[in-house]
């Protein structure tokens, strides 16, 4: 178990930079058309420990606005996801949507799909219940230090601590 | 935005062989409050707020800026910027070289410069009133 956390501690280090390296999250993507970026929305789930939420809005809606708009579901979906939005029946064909209407499918970090919702079952309240679940376990911060600390003895390293929020 | 900037293609290598990155969500990650309360003790800032410790805990060099001890936060103004090369230089040891550390304060000017509002011009001063001198 403390084998596991420990690898796991390792891979929550060393992974997202490199993953952000790899996925060339750069000034100039920034600049870019504001394309969704699947691979820039898994980084950062791996940086911060989210689930990624792909939401795929029917021609002529905006489900992840309504999604936004609910308030019993906008700060959580902040503070546990990252957002990528598609629009139309290409991008509903490209993710296999055989349901009716816009829709939400949450996906973990490496891209793996853990389930897919209606838009009906992500309405007013249900959207939490229906989240919930699939929100990562926290991880503790104490731990993050412990396991950098070995890490930065064994490379000679020091270590780099950003504290910040989802908002 | 200092999470984007690491990980730029020029960036992310030299900081990966430098320093052992670690995020702390203070409102997410159990004990990240308390931690970030516990490193940054009586200093003010808000977040971001970062600190550079050894591989023993002991703080190197914060993002408090000194003298006067303000977080530079996200480093977008000069001042920002040259504290932020100020503190990986000091805890850079011998892993970094002064040209790498050239590479990354030059890649912090690009990234922040088009960041950085335009200063205010001083307000102009007041001209004196004729006939307000001693007579």
């Amino acid at each position: 178990m403390v084998v596991l956390e420990t690898a796991m501690n390792k891979t929550l280090l060393l992974l997202p930079l490199s993953l952000l390296l790899v996925t060339g999250v750069t000034a100039q993507a920034k600049k870019a058309a504001p394309v969704p970026n699947l691979s820039k929305a898994q980084a950062r789930a791996v940086m911060h420990n989210k689930r990624v939420l792909v939401v795929l809005s029917a021609e002529g809606e905006d489900f992840a606005r309504t999604l936004k708009s609910n308030r019993s579901v906008s700060r959580k979906l902040l503070y546990e996801f990252e957002t990528v939005a598609f629009t139309g029946p290409k991008a509903m064909k490209k993710w296999g949507w055989q349901k009716d209407g816009s829709g939400a499918i949450v996906l973990d970090a490496s891209g793996k799909e853990r389930a897919r919702f209606a838009a009906s079952d992500l309405s007013a309240d249900a959207a939490l219940a229906a989240l919930e679940p699939h929100f990562c376990k926290p991880v503790d911060a104490d731990k993050k230090l412990a396991a950098a600390m070995v890490e930065a003895k064994k490379t000679g390293r020091n270590i780099f601590i950003r504290f910040d929020a989802p908002w | 935005m200092l999470e984007e900037f690491l990980g730029q293609p020029a960036v992310a290598p030299i900081y990966n062989k430098g320093w052992v990155d670690v995020m702390v969500d203070v409102d997410r990650d159990t004990n990240g409050k308390a931690m970030n309360a516990r490193l940054k003790g009586k200093r003010g800032g808000g977040l971001p707020w970062s600190v550079i410790l050894d591989a023993d805990g002991k703080e190197i060099v914060s993002s408090n800026a000194e003298p006067k001890g303000g977080n530079i936060g996200g480093p977008v103004t000069v001042e920002e910027c040259a504290w932020f090369v100020e503190m990986l230089m000091r805890s850079s040891g011998d892993r970094i070289t002064e040209g790498e550390l050239k590479v990354v304060a030059a890649a912090l000017e690009e990234y922040a410069k088009p960041r950085r509002r335009p200063r205010r011009p001083p307000p102009p001063k007041k001209a004196k009133k004729s006939g307000s001198g001693s007579r």
